[in-house]
């Protein structure tokens, strides 16, 4: 089944972004964009042309933590699911990302099925279930 | 020599004895211009000491640094040479992304074919409701083995991340071997001194990384997310 759900997956490397697009695709998720980071995920955030952010946290220029901030500081667009996709793993970097907002929080490497249940879970809790793939 | 091939230190006895020595009979003698005169020859003592220290170490890692030039240049392909450590860092990662993508784009290429192998087999099993037994086999077979095997293609493009996460270890060295040439640095301009850089960060508990997804899940839960 081919969902409506808009995703931008943001990352610096390429190779992580062509992972997570083509899960995305296999899922039943064709509608997904990519950046390189923070910078230049933020502007295309802000069309308004998005349903689903997928993050990285350790990027240069803007890194996925400020970018998370960034959205929700933003009224139209503050209330966005993030997903943080990220090897940063220690406790205190997930309290302060929790305190920012972020929706889920997965650390590479991941498995299909743990990345399938998270955003199965966001997708059904943020954007309702008529939106699942 | 050591067993491992080092030579034993000289001991402390023949290194200081002798100005130790006259420290103290200044002291217990209360001579106050030979024990400042004494402590004055332990002082540069202890620090030529240093130097010659820091001068095995920077040698050490000097030699370390042409071990491995000479290293990368051997397993180098096409002569591909280079003096700076992190050039060939990034080379590695340029070498291992080339070699993620490539892998992608292999997979990319197989799985249409796979798809309309198991399209044409589902569409066979239906259209030809009487096929002998074998054949019947063959098709429910051939439909899901190849169904198997999409599967573990996509697992494939899953285990590419490594790319990712060797790249930002790769990254952090990079960051490492600028501050090791700093420090470097430092030790030929400052051959003497006694100064501490203070390069690395002390050991904090609030830097331990939960190592797995379910200790993550457990406080994402704590957290009410």
């Amino acid at each position: 089944m081919s969902s409506k759900v808009r995703f931008l997956v943001v990352d610096d490397f390429s190779t992580m972004r062509r992972i997570i697009k083509n899960f995305l695709n296999d899922l039943g998720y064709h509608n997904v964009q990519e950046a390189d980071d923070g910078l230049s995920a933020l502007p295309m955030l802000k069309t308004g042309n998005f349903d689903f952010l997928i993050t990285d946290w350790n990027m240069p220029g803007m890194p996925g933590l400020d970018l998370l901030k960034a959205v929700r500081a933003d009224p139209k667009i503050g209330q966005m699911p993030v997903l943080l996709l990220t090897a940063e793993a220690k406790r205190e970097q997930i309290v302060e990302a929790a305190a920012a907002g972020v929706n889920g929080y997965v650390v590479k490497p991941f498995t299909s099925q743990t990345l399938r249940d998270k955003l199965d879970k966001i997708i059904q809790t943020r954007l309702g279930p008529q939106a699942a793939a | 020599m050591n067993p491992d091939g080092h030579s034993q230190p000289p001991s402390l006895v023949a290194l200081y004895g002798e100005s130790v020595e006259r420290l103290r009979t200044a002291m217990l003698t209360n001579r106050r211009a030979d024990f400042q005169a004494a402590l004055a020859v332990l002082q540069e003592q202890r620090s030529d000491d240093f130097s010659r220290e820091l001068r095995t170490l920077a040698d050490a890692l000097h030699d370390a640094m042409v071990q491995f030039r000479q290293d990368f240049n051997a397993v180098a392909p096409g002569g591909h040479e280079s003096p700076d450590a992190r050039v060939k860092l990034k080379y590695v990662l340029h070498l291992t992304n080339q070699a993620a993508h490539r892998t992608m784009d292999l997979v990319e290429q197989c799985v249409p074919l796979l798809d309309r192998t198991v399209s044409k087999a589902s569409d066979l099993a239906q259209d030809c409701a009487a096929l002998p037994g074998p054949v019947d086999e063959f098709i429910q077979a051939t439909w899901q083995d190849c169904t198997a095997v999409r599967g573990k293609l996509s697992q494939l493009v899953l285990e590419q991340s490594y790319q990712d996460l060797s790249g930002q270890i790769i990254r952090g060295v990079v960051v490492l071997v600028d501050q090791v040439e700093l420090v470097l640095a430092k030790i030929l301009g400052l051959t003497g001194t006694t100064g501490r850089t203070g390069v690395y960060r002390s050991y904090n508990p609030k830097d331990v990384a939960l190592g797995q997804q379910s200790d993550v899940d457990d406080l994402m839960a704590d957290l009410g997310i």
